[in-house]
């Protein structure tokens, strides 16, 4: 950035308290308006002045505050996400202009996209106001990253600003109060990682993709001619996935088992016995064993055992736990359901919703956000039984903590929330409320049998506490009675049957199941998960069932066949995985954003060489799926 | 034939019959000793120790078909239902865990098993908790050389293994039940002699004998998929 070399350089803790005393003006810039917003409401006890900025998207509140120990006039406006995008110099840009192998090598800049400039301009023109920036973006990578992006904008025009970061997991009183007085500075490596991501997405993505799509639009101009064939290092995986499942249940190959059972009817109910043995996967050896039963078809009862048994209440909430539950238990998707929770989070009723902590800290006081539940018609008896028992709320504890956000959790009590707002919220309540209760309580009674030395046996639940069941109708839990019986003594069984089945293969993914294996194999990160599935539905590399199950497109299909032809496991995870985690060290400082940049380019750049060189296997991948491949002479095969 | 010689073979057969319940046709004794006399640089260069030991080797990979000696009781394969009691020595020429689908083992034996096949997001209750896991249950296609028939791992055997080499010779002894010609193992009826026979090891070794199995199915299969996906 150009220094305009007005001000002197403020490094020594020493000059920062001295300059201090001469702030009177701070701006404040948060990731959106709505943060803005009810921040500024907070800070100013719903006092503040509001006026437009250039942007009319994105207002600004202004008020005075206590901070840095005197009163200060605050300017608190906003960005919308980030400021700057990454693109190749100008030679570069287009299509056409080199072979994408260069892309690898050839220059990039940021750059203000033009539905960002009028943010900036406010952002130059309240900097040159003001003699302190603190960052309100939200916690996490993007945030960080967010913000220097503010503080390279206000520093060009004021290089004397002294700049701050505010440090929060909610927009509560609370907690902004605590971040203002213990401001720190931004944390550079964790927007070094962000930058590291970018580049290599955009180096990465544009090579690959201009190299697939102008040849595959040229060898299949009937089925691609107008088509993006996009690549993404995120979304070959993603779509891997998807493939490899659907291949699983191709080549499955279903067996016949067989199996005996045993049934006792007491008073017109029927208790069904299970074999020991399970099953076999062979008439001829389930038939001698059901003969011998049926040779002796008397029962004798070798234990009745009892005892207790316990359904665990949930677990604090992290990011990927929400996106999967919302999509099994709701049916609502995981990028639904992070827009609806980064609205929530905005309007301060829930706490920040990308976290990967589910272990609630000891220093949150959970009996006041309890509190705050107790005047729900729906939910509010069952908070103020969690207040009222022992020891009150006590949370289970997951192992996972980012030490950066506290797992999911209301904030704020609101009743007038509609539609799937309502729901998504409703869930996030119920949830923490179930965690902080207690498990719910059963009696397990498990009687086996012998009949001519074959073992059975069946089980009974009686539930003796539903406890957090109450609140939490997602998880069910059903009493099965079973009679009393009695040990050593006999029944005859009112029917022993020799029933035979199937071997069925697996499902075809779930969103949630997709999220489970992303987040095994570092695919992205919770913050990503989401936008990576909506990207393979929108260049239709896959479809939906009508159960909302993922079933891989021909294009998808014959991509990742392809790809894996070639000896590349581009379409398996490994490749990205190193990569999230190379992330994760820049992020920490303990690996240099250079040599990291270094290292992936290179390994990419052969990848795509060789895949460039054995281009063919794509176009026969794909010639099954989309009809027959047009030639094109060797020259041609050089120019793409 | 000199009556040394007749006397050794004799020897042989008896040590065989009275220490491993072996039994086999006197003319091949016959021809093994002499052959393991004349391989070693001609009579007397053996001792009747080294010769028992060295028969016993050459019958445990021998492929008892082709002593055409039969020990079992007669039409035991085809028994609805009897009761055997004694000592036989068999020959297992192939064996398979039923108590397990094929397809898996198969995958797991061709090391294709993928762990992301069983990532789901809900818990799948294709077994209830209670349920003990299933216990191992070999089938084994034995013979004598003459009558093939099954017998079933009944109670755990924890001799018997899977990696078993086709081929392998057991004994077995003692009271055994057979039903629908299949008869019915326990820990006590079965001794592991050792041994293999080399072409049911190429031609009839595990994946193979799975991929036979798994290929009665497959047309079947993939009419289904056919027709379901396309
Ligand atoms: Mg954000």
């Amino acid at each position: 950035a150009a220094q305009s070399v007005r001000c002197p350089d403020i490094r020594k803790q020493a000059d920062m308290i001295r300059n201090r005393a001469q702030i009177k003006r701070v701006l404040c810039v948060a990731e959106k308006n709505d943060a803005a917003k009810g921040i500024s409401e907070i800070m100013s006890n719903s006092r503040s002045r509001r006026r437009e900025g250039l942007s009319k998207f994105n207002k600004i509140y202004e008020f005075e505050y206590h901070l840095f120990g005197q009163n200060v006039t605050v300017t608190m406006t906003s960005v919308s996400g980030h400021l700057l995008g990454l693109e190749f110099k100008a030679p570069f840009q287009k299509w056409h202009s080199c072979n994408p192998v260069m892309l690898f090598d050839a220059e990039v800049e940021k750059y203000c996209p033009d539905n960002m400039i009028q943010i900036k301009r406010t952002l130059e023109r309240e900097a040159r106001q003001c003699q302190a920036l603190v960052i309100w973006t939200d916690c996490d990578r993007e945030g960080e990253n967010i913000g220097f992006e503010i503080i390279d904008v206000c520093k060009t025009v004021k290089a004397c600003l002294q700049v701050f970061r505010a440090k929060f997991s909610e927009i509560t009183p609370n907690s902004i109060r605590r971040a203002c007085e213990t401001l720190t500075e931004p944390d550079s490596n964790i927007s070094d990682a962000v930058d590291v991501r970018q580049e290599l997405d955009l180096r990465i993505g544009a090579s690959f993709t201009r190299f697939q799509t102008l040849r595959l639009q040229k060898i299949f101009p009937e089925s691609l001619a107008n088509q993006l064939i996009s690549y993404g290092s995120c979304q070959f995986p993603t779509l891997g996935f998807v493939v490899e499942r659907f291949k699983a249940i191709q080549s499955f190959i279903p067996e016949t088992f067989y199996k005996i059972k045993v049934l006792h009817e007491v008073n017109e109910d029927f208790v069904e016995f299970s074999w020991k043995r399970n099953r076999l996967f062979n008439h001829t050896a389930c038939l001698v064993l059901y003969q011998i039963c049926m040779e002796d078809p008397i029962a004798t009862i070798t234990s009745v055992t009892s005892k207790p048994k316990s359904k665990w209440r949930p677990l604090p909430l992290d990011t990927v736990e929400l996106e999967k539950l919302a999509s099994r238990k709701l049916r609502i998707s995981a990028k639904e359901t992070m827009k609806i929770a980064e609205k929530l989070y905005t309007q301060g009723l829930i706490s920040y919703p990308r976290t990967e902590t589910n272990i609630f800290p000891p220093n949150l006081a959970l009996a006041p956000l309890v509190e705050q539940h107790t005047q729900s018609p729906a939910w509010g008896t069952f908070a103020q039984r969690v207040l009222d028992q022992p020891g009150g709320p006590n949370p289970r504890q997951g192992k996972k903590s980012d030490q950066a956000h506290p797992p999911i959790h209301p904030t704020k009590y609101r009743s007038t929330l509609q539609g799937n707002e309502g729901r998504l919220y409703e869930f996030i309540v119920r949830h923490f409320l179930a965690c902080v209760s207690q498990d719910a309580l059963g009696q397990e009674t498990v009687v086996d049998i012998d009949i001519a030395q074959e073992k059975f046996s069946a089980s009974g639940l009686m539930i003796i506490a539903r406890n957090y069941l109450d609140v939490y109708p997602y998880d069910k839990w059903s009493t099965k009675l079973i009679p009393v019986y009695e040990q050593g003594s006999q029944f005859q069984p009112s029917a022993i049957e020799m029933v035979d089945g199937q071997t069925s293969p697996p499902q075809l993914l779930t969103e949630a199941d997709l999220i489970a294996l992303m987040e095994k194999h570092g695919i992205g990160t919770d913050a990503t998960h989401a936008e990576h599935i909506e990207t393979i539905k929108s260049r239709m590399y896959v479809g939906l069932t009508a159960d909302q199950r993922f079933l891989p497109g021909e294009l998808g299909m014959g991509l990742v066949e392809g790809y894996n032809s070639m000896g590349y496991e581009m379409s398996k995870p490994n490749l990205r995985a190193e990569l999230e985690a190379d992330l994760k060290l820049v992020s920490e400082g303990r690996k240099d954003k250079q040599s990291v940049l270094r290292h992936h380019i290179q390994k990419y750049k052969t990848v795509f060489t060789e895949s460039a060189r054995k281009a063919k296997k794509l176009d026969e991948a794909l010639t099954p799926y989309l009809g027959a491949a047009q030639q094109i002479t060797e020259a041609e095969h050089q120019d793409i | 034939m000199a009556p040394e010689f007749q006397a050794v073979v004799r020897a042989t057969q008896a040590w065989l019959q009275t220490t491993w319940h072996v039994q086999v046709p006197f003319a091949w004794l016959e021809a093994c000793v002499a052959w393991l006399q004349e391989e070693a640089g001609g009579a007397g260069h053996l001792s009747q120790l080294q010769i028992n030991q060295q028969v016993l080797d050459q019958w445990l990979l021998a492929d008892l078909r082709d002593l055409n000696y039969p020990v079992l009781p007669e039409g035991l394969s085809q028994a609805q239902k009897t009761q055997v009691n004694g000592a036989f020595c068999v020959q297992v020429d192939s064996l398979l865990d039923v108590s397990q689908p094929a397809y898996g083992q198969l995958r797991k034996m061709r090391g294709t098993v993928c762990a992301n096949d069983e990532i789901s997001a809900v818990p799948q209750a294709t077994q209830r908790p209670w349920e003990a896991k299933p216990t191992r249950m070999l089938m084994l296609q034995v013979t004598d050389g003459v009558q093939s028939l099954e017998a079933m791992e009944y109670q755990p055997i924890p001799e018997l293994s899977a990696a078993l080499r086709p081929g392998v010779k057991l004994q077995l002894r003692g009271q055994m039940v057979c039903r629908l010609g299949v008869l019915l193992l326990g820990p006590s009826n079965v001794k592991v002699l050792g041994g293999e026979v080399e072409e049911l090891v190429d031609r009839n070794n595990q994946v193979k004998l799975q991929v036979s199995l798994v290929c009665q199915i497959w047309f079947m299969f993939v009419f289904v998929a056919v027709f379901n996906f396309l």
